[in-house]
């Protein structure tokens, strides 16, 4: 019963970036595969040599033009576990799900696999656009794997899971999308696999289908299931996972405890997003008659940092050149945490405004204890004309600061289990706020 | 572990499916894989004219054009094809012709693309290959069965009568199946990559109809005056279709059959075309996907 289910071992994949090179190569290793058995190979006696020795298998070499998908990952999965996935597009996630379910062969290594496997990347597959989603029940589980009796015995229960009956038997090209991947889930879920592996693919279809999948899944697990998820939303990796895998540019980044390596991916992602903003800093934006030179964030007190603790004012500093004389210019300044407007300090709002401005100068605006949560954040700068209907400059978001973890638990009260790893959700601003509990006691007075 | 749980392995050196005892893994797959084929030969047939108005007739059709072409050409003089002593009225010859070598090159074609079109499930989940070549070649074999029968039909409006062993024709037509599935299992891992081979073979086979007594008898060896027919009789022969059309022709129209030494070497040819291909595939299955 502890055998795992999935056994992976220094499994490495590698593809040609060039197409006409792919059909050369594959033409080459199919004369080769056909010509000579492998047995015979010179390099394969050595692999089985290491094989033996529990070494790592020699890297094969990389032919012209061709890149590692996928380099040295090794893991095991028992039942009733769940591996979460995690990484960047490209990462080689999807290369490893191709190679579990078999559709690709690795390059180097083995996979072992014990039961019956199905991918959700396989959702809908077998399909016929022409035929009615009843006749594609069958077909889709027949290239799955099941019988036409078991089909028969759970047609029903597929029916009514997917919730398209009315549509049953109307073509399926005639299906929306999410008609299309409901019908096929369903007869993904009815299959009783030993192992999942799940794709990103619960993103398809409304929340109400979305929870339908996901308390099954949950079930299935109860059931001494093994599932490999991946999935870009880290929340739904840290409820569902029991260890966590952090592929990066097809290596084993970081494998373990959940908790641990999602705050390390994390925070990877936040510097990573920070360097991505970064060279956007140079470019200059603006029109004849006013330009924004720059826009430059500081501490309150004018020393240098883009890095502020939870509630640590801070200041912005516009730094403006204008050709002419513009009259009562209103500035503002829009605060975004990726596509969320946060906050907008307007001058069209307070009624703040210089007379005029001409030549070069600065305007700068000291924003007081934020409340704003950790993370990182944009600023984009405008200057509009005294009717404050017409943008001077061109729009940018060139500014931008972080909101930083350190010392926020002795701002917000954290006393409750969620700092420690549980799904959270924590929102953009920390207002302030207090529980009435009506009578009863607060839990934390209680322990006091 | 719960009901009957299998284990897989997918290793890097590839050595199972090289090894001998691959044949025994190819014809359990097979066997296996019954229902999954007639499932897939059954949606492509449902779904091959479900918008189309003349349905069915499309798959009777090349045919009967080809021989009301050449029936046409011959009436009128333009070609001159002598049909030796005793043989069937020609339209009839060009039909049973026509229709065997489609058969063949129906069978190749499709068989060859088969692993191609159906890229969107090859690359999305695992099954044997096989499967898919197997189930076109299905569809192939249903779509001559109508055309077999639209043949018998024809031959009640000539008022023309087989002998009665006709019943038997059905046996020739196995080696021809064998060699096209043989050749299509063959050809279709590379059209993979490339799809110059279907193309190709589209090609060949444009060809190879004339090289095949579909529209003329094969001459022959005997009266030969020229050089000329004396090739066209050599290139006949190396075709291994010729002898089974051959076979046919003699059944219908003597009711006899002796097998011949060129029948006998296509038959043999036919089923290691066949076992080579099968291998060969079974090798290769593992690269199809990623090449797609």
């Amino acid at each position: 019963m502890s055998e795992p289910v999935i056994e992976v071992r220094h499994v490495g994949k590698k593809y040609a970036k060039s197409l006409k090179k792919a059909m050369v190569y594959g033409l080459l290793d199919i004369s080769k595969a056909a010509a000579l058995p492998q047995k015979y190979r010179s390099d394969n006696y050595d692999a089985r040599m290491r094989d033996i020795a529990g070494e790592a298998p020699a890297i094969p070499k990389l032919r012209g033009s061709e890149f590692w998908a996928l380099q040295n990952v090794s893991f095991d999965l028992k039942r009733g576990e769940c591996v979460g996935m995690i990484g960047h597009n490209g990462a080689g996630k999807s290369t490893l799900f191709k190679i579990l379910s078999g559709i690709i062969s690795p390059s180097t290594g083995r996979v072992t696999i014990r039961g019956r496997l199905t991918s959700l990347i396989e959702v809908g597959s077998g399909f016929h656009p022409m035929l009615s989603g009843r006749e594609n029940i069958y077909i889709s589980g027949a290239v799955l794997g099941m019988s036409r009796q078991e089909i028969d015995k759970k047609l029903d229960q597929i029916i009514a899971f997917s919730g398209v009956e009315e549509f049953i038997d109307m073509p399926v090209k005639f299906y929306s999308s999410g008609m299309h991947v409901r019908l096929g889930f369903s007869v993904l879920a009815h299959l009783e696999p030993d192992i999942m592996l799940i794709d990103e693919i619960l993103a398809v279809g409304d929340m109400e289908f979305q929870k339908k999948c996901i308390d099954r899944i949950n079930k299935m697990r109860a059931e001494e299931m093994a599932i490999a998820l991946v999935s870009h939303n880290l929340h739904r990796i840290e409820s569902l996972s029991s260890y966590v895998m952090w592929l990066e540019h097809g290596e084993v980044k970081m494998k373990g405890d959940t908790g641990e390596i999602i705050e390390a991916y994390r925070a990877w992602e936040i510097e990573k997003y920070r360097q991505a903003l970064e060279p956007a800093e140079k470019s200059e934006s603006g029109n004849e008659k006013v330009r924004l030179e720059r826009v430059e964030v500081s501490r309150a007190d004018g020393g240098e940092s883009t890095s502020f603790e939870y509630g640590e004012s801070f200041k912005v500093t516009v730094h403006y050149d204008a050709r002419v004389r513009v009259e009562a210019p209103k500035f503002q300044l829009f605060f975004y945490a990726e596509d969320t407007l946060v906050f907008v300090a307007s001058m069209l709002i307070d009624g703040h405004c210089p007379e005029y401005i001409e030549g070069k100068g600065k305007v700068e605006c000291v924003v007081a204890h934020p409340c704003l949560l950790p993370r990182v954040y944009e600023i984009a700068a405008t200057i509009r004309d005294l009717s404050g209907l017409v943008d001077l400059v061109e729009w940018n978001r060139e500014a931008h600061f972080t909101i930083n973890a350190e010392n926020i638990e002795k701002k917000i009260t954290m006393d409750g289990p969620c700092p420690v790893g549980l799904v959270m959700q924590t929102g953009v601003v920390h207002l302030d706020y207090q529980w009435e509990l009506d009578g009863a006691r607060a839990s934390l007075d209680a322990e006091v | 572990m719960s009901k009957n749980s299998p284990t897989t392995v997918y290793d890097a050196s590839n050595s199972d499916r090289i090894a001998l005892r691959a044949w025994q893994t190819m014809f359990r797959e097979l066997a296996e894989s019954r229902e999954l084929i007639s499932r897939l030969v059954k949606r492509d047939m449902a779904s091959q004219f479900r918008q189309s108005f003349l349905g069915y007739v499309w798959i009777i059709l090349p045919p009967v054009a080809t021989t009301i072409v050449f029936t046409l050409l011959r009436k009128a003089n333009i070609i001159n094809v002598p049909m030796p002593e005793g043989a069937m009225p020609y339209a009839l010859f060009v039909l049973i012709g026509t229709t065997i070598w489609g058969l063949f090159t129906q069978i190749t074609i499709m068989a060859t693309t088969s692993i191609a079109n159906a890229g969107n499930l090859v690359s999305k989940i695992y099954f044997p290959r096989e499967v898919l070549v197997l189930s076109a070649v299905g569809t192939g074999l249903i779509n001559v069965l109508i055309r077999l029968m639209m043949v018998a039909l024809v031959f009640v409006l000539f008022k023309y009568a087989p002998h009665w062993q006709v019943i038997f024709a059905p046996l020739l037509l196995i080696p021809v199946i064998l060699f096209g599935v043989g050749l299509g299992l063959m050809f279709a891992p590379i059209n993979t990559m490339m799809n110059d081979m279907s193309r190709m073979l589209e090609f060949a086979f444009q060809f190879g109809m004339f090289l095949t007594p579909t529209v003329y008898p094969t001459p022959t060896l005997g009266n030969a005056d020229s050089i000329w027919q004396q090739g066209l009789y050599w290139l006949h022969t190396v075709n291994p279709v010729t002898h089974f059309i051959h076979g046919l022709h003699s059944l219908i129209e003597s009711g006899t059959f002796s097998p011949d030494r060129g029948f006998l070497i296509s038959c043999i040819l036919s089923v290691v075309v066949l076992l080579c291909g099968w291998r060969f595939f079974h090798v290769c299955e593992p690269m199809l996907a990623e090449r797609l």
